[in-house]
């Protein structure tokens, strides 16, 4: 599973479950991460990170600041390398096919693994602008307007556009954007939803309809979420994996790694002592 | 727990051909994608070339130009010989007076342009209300749209006999009202410029100060004042960079003759209105009277160079984050 | 902030400097059309310069000055925008991109009248073009390309950088973020960037001197191959001549110039205001 795959650079063992095949079995893991790291200008933002991402549930993602929740994330649609001078190394398979060889179009990954990101950063325009943008760009034949209403119903924002998804999206509340955020994900019909920090900048109720509307979502969809909110990782996933300085520090169901989590880094975090 | 689909987004999606799982991450519109795609970045990297190559073909042609001169007059007669007369029967090439005039004229322009435009800016930031701003405001944009050779119009045929009321006995061509005009000129550089440096300073530095309850003056001189001054002194110097390179005023204005001179009343011949009026056009190429239009470019390139990079170098420091890219 | 209006000296001595700024710019205007008044009408308009006052026009240099301008526009836009997106959206990095970059922009400070001197010698001398309207243009172009380029790249730069993020999260390619994101939303900042190099060129008079503007055409460019005239080599000519009548001329051929730069500003407003809504 650690084949050292490189970013951009040739892949040295490409592997037999590179090949095209039949839908996996469901209880295959969507991701798998094998000795990933990621150094942004030579530091290491990631370091050996190998973990299975279970389909169709919930996986938070939880550490402090800085320690590397986002950058694992975006490892997993190929994000990372936007940021000039970022390196990525080890192995990602996404459905058993590796996402970091020279021949795999990074575009078709984020097609396929959707992100919505913490500033609700909506595009000027219409709500239906926003949403449209995805599915123009890769190429959608069908009725814009029926995509549009059901991204929207599913993202909770249908009615609350008043069905008319021309509104401008500046005059949105916070938790509106950020649902518009997660419809324009959607409407690219992605496979797995990557968050992060989709609540920090809301308020409680706000935070609430997004974390069912997230539920909703489930099983067809895979989420990943990053989040600095203990109690939203500790209510919505079923697994978590604490990160810390880069490193994979524990990763096991979320009621185990919450009450009873075998790395005492783990615990002095989610006790909030400081080390 | 993939059997059910409880959710409202439709199992078969439309219009969205099915990808299958595990391919290699090809989209069905790959081709004709990737073919736009390639000649989007072609077309920008063209662009790039061609405004380096442009760049380049400026720095080159003078250059090379200003090399072919040096090859026949030496560089130390042209700073230091004390006159300039191309087409004389026996022609000197000593750059020193047009140097000097350019100097005068600079130095001139800043005494006018300095002192109006910085206390301009400083009303227009701290003392006018919003009308007096939006008139003054809109009076500066309108003055720094004006063509210079329309300055240098009012200059000639204003300024001049305005000037002979006071001093009749002015030339015709003199370097006062060359200063005066080009100072107009700059004039909404320094202002406009230095006013965005005083916007960049906190107000809490104002209201520490009233709070303090030190006077107006007090704060501006002590407080204002230096923690704008990096920003003014780039706006400074960039104006200088401007009346150094202006052409049409000083060519209508100063006259044509290259002389030192300290009087402002008398004409005077700068390195820019040497290159405007020597060419028309029509000097023969490959001649040394054709090269030192090079030399003295370079000269002039030089200079206005050294005065950016000294006014990019004092406005420095505000650094960017990267941008996100591909 | 008006932290402290009315108080004292200061006040006083910066409320002056604001009146003499003030003062100096009405005196100017005031100059120009006092002088062009008489002069300027239809006939001046379309007609050709002439030996004598009352006869001359303006018809050949504000077609030569039309002409300089579109050439300028056509060339220096596209690559300076183009060129604006290489650097901002694909070049690397490098110190070496940077160098590049660094450079083309150093020559947005260059004095025009440098530019004259490289044009003279790269298109009129060079490509043999001699003093045409396309050696005209061309010299033009160089001299608006760095700050079209200098402006456009600012302009790009103020994309928030999370509306790009979110595109190419969206699974847009590079051209699909730059066409229907980063460009629409740059639109009107760069169209500012453009005008101001537009204005700045369609005034400049010493270029054009340089590579050998003539001032007595008396019919007007038809192709970019025709003799060089401009308004304001015209505008230069013309306060030149000690002649009677000819500095009334000379300010209504700069009336007409400044008329010119104001219809330009104008369809810029009009351009912006529309690009702005619609990317509201």
């Amino acid at each position: 599973m650690s084949a050292p795959g490189s970013g951009p650079g040739p892949s040295p063992r490409p592997s037999p479950a590179d090949a095209p095949r039949d839908a996996p079995p469901a209880r295959a893991p969507v991701f798998s991460l094998g000795d990933l790291s990621v150094h942004f200008g030579g530091r290491p933002a990631l370091s050996g990170v190998s973990l299975d991402i279970p389909r169709g549930r919930i996986v938070a993602l939880i550490g402090p600041s800085g320690c590397g929740k986002t950058t694992l994330l975006r490892a997993l649609n190929r994000m990372n390398e936007l940021i000039p001078g970022a390196r990525t190394t080890g192995s990602v398979r996404f459905d058993g096919a590796e996402l970091y060889r020279p021949e795999t179009d990074p575009v078709e990954v984020r097609r396929r693994v959707g992100m919505v990101f913490q500033e609700a950063a909506l595009f000027p325009g219409s709500v239906f602008d926003n949403v449209a943008f995805g599915p123009r760009a890769s190429g959608f034949r069908g009725d814009l307007h029926a995509l549009a209403e059901e991204v929207l119903t599913a993202a909770g924002m249908w009615a609350d556009l008043g069905q008319d998804p021309d509104v401008p999206a500046a005059s949105l509340s916070a938790g509106q954007r950020q649902r518009v955020c997660i419809a324009r994900a959607l409407a690219v019909r992605p496979q797995v939803l990557l968050l992060d920090e989709p609540t920090s900048a809301l308020d409680a109720t706000a935070t609430a309809r997004i974390e069912s509307l997230v539920h909703s979502l489930l099983p067809r969809l895979t989420v990943v979420l990053a989040t600095n909110d203990l109690r939203l990782a500790a209510r919505s996933s079923s697994v978590t994996a604490y990160v810390d300085r880069g490193e994979l520090v524990e990763y096991g169901p979320t009621e185990t790694l919450f009450t009873n989590p075998s790395d005492e880094r783990t615990e002095s975090y989610l006790t909030g002592r400081v080390r | 727990m993939a059997g059910e689909h409880p959710m409202t987004l439709s199992d078969a999606p439309q219009g969205v051909p099915e990808r299958p799982p595990g391919a290699a991450f090809r989209g069905p519109e790959t081709a004709s994608r990737s073919l736009q795609e390639r000649l989007a970045g072609h077309f920008f990297r063209l662009c790039a070339a061609l405004a380096a190559l442009a760049a380049a073909a400026v720095a080159v042609t003078l250059a090379s130009e200003t090399a072919l001169f040096f090859a026949q007059v030496s560089p130390v007669r042209f700073f230091t010989e004390l006159a300039w007369t191309p087409v004389a029967e026996e022609p000197r090439f000593g750059v020193l007076p047009l140097l000097a005039a350019t100097a005068q004229i600079t130095a001139g322009a800043a005494v006018v342009a300095f002192p109006l435009g910085l206390l301009t800016a400083i009303y227009l930031e701290y003392y006018s209300d919003p009308r007096a701003d939006g008139i003054l405001s809109a009076a500066l944009v309108v003055l720094a749209a004006i063509p210079t050779v329309v300055y240098g119009y009012v200059a000639l045929d204003f300024v001049t006999p305005a000037l002979r009321n006071i001093w009749p006995s002015i030339e015709a061509y003199n370097g006062i009202s060359a200063c005066l005009v080009v100072g107009i000129m700059i004039l909404p550089t320094v202002a406009l410029l230095s006013r965005s440096a005083l916007k960049a300073v906190p107000p809490s530095l104002v209201d520490a100060g009233l709070a303090l309850g030190a006077s107006p003056g007090r704060i501006l001189v002590r407080g204002i004042l230096p923690a704008a001054s990096r920003g003014i002194a780039a706006a400074l110097a960039l104006a200088v960079a401007r009346a150094a390179g202006e052409t049409m005023i000083v060519t209508l204005a100063a006259g044509n003759q290259a002389r030192l001179t300290w009087s402002p009343l008398e004409g005077l011949r700068t390195l820019t209105a040497y290159i405007a009026q020597a060419s028309m056009g029509d000097a023969p190429a490959g001649t040394l009277e054709y090269r030192a239009l090079f030399a003295v470019a370079t000269v002039l390139f030089a200079f206005t160079f050294a005065v950016h990079a000294l006014g990019g170098w004092l406005a420095g420091g505000r650094a960017r984050q990267g941008s996100v890219r591909q | 902030m008006k932290a402290f209006r009315h108080q004292g000296a200061i006040a006083g001595v910066c409320s002056l400097a604001a009146g003499v700024t003030l003062a100096a710019g009405m005196t100017l205007l005031a100059v120009l059309l006092v002088q062009a008044r008489g002069v300027l009408d239809f006939g001046f308009l379309l007609g050709a310069p002439s030996r004598f006052a009352a006869q001359a026009g303006v018809g050949p240099a504000l077609a030569g000055t039309l002409w300089l301008t579109l050439l300028t526009a056509a060339l220096a836009c596209p690559v300076g925008v183009g060129a604006a997106v290489y650097f901002e959206e694909y070049a690397p990095r490098t110190r070496a991109t940077r160098a590049i970059e660094s450079a083309i922009t150093t020559l947005a400070g260059v004095p025009p009248v440098v530019f004259g001197v490289a044009g003279l010698a790269l298109f009129a001398r060079g490509l043999g073009l001699g003093p045409t309207v396309l050696a005209g243009g061309l010299t033009l172009a160089m001299l608006a390309l760095p700050t079209v380029l200098a402006t456009s790249k600012e302009a790009i730069r103020q994309v928030p950088s999370g509306v790009r993020t979110a595109a190419y999260a969206l699974g847009a390619t590079r051209w699909e973020v730059i066409r229907r994101q980063v460009l629409p939303a740059a639109a009107p900042a760069i169209v500012t960037g453009v005008t101001l190099a537009l204005a700045r060129t369609a005034g400049a008079a010493a270029p054009l001197l340089v590579i050998g503007a003539a001032s007595f055409i008396n019919y007007a460019p038809g192709t970019p191959g025709d003799p060089l005239t401009a308004l304001p080599t015209q505008v230069f000519a013309w306060s030149a001549r000690s002649q009677p009548g000819f500095a009334a001329v000379a300010a209504s051929a700069a009336v007409v110039l400044l008329a010119l730069l104001l219809l330009l500003h104008l369809v810029s407003l009009a351009l912006r205001r529309r690009l702005s809504k619609a990317a509201r």
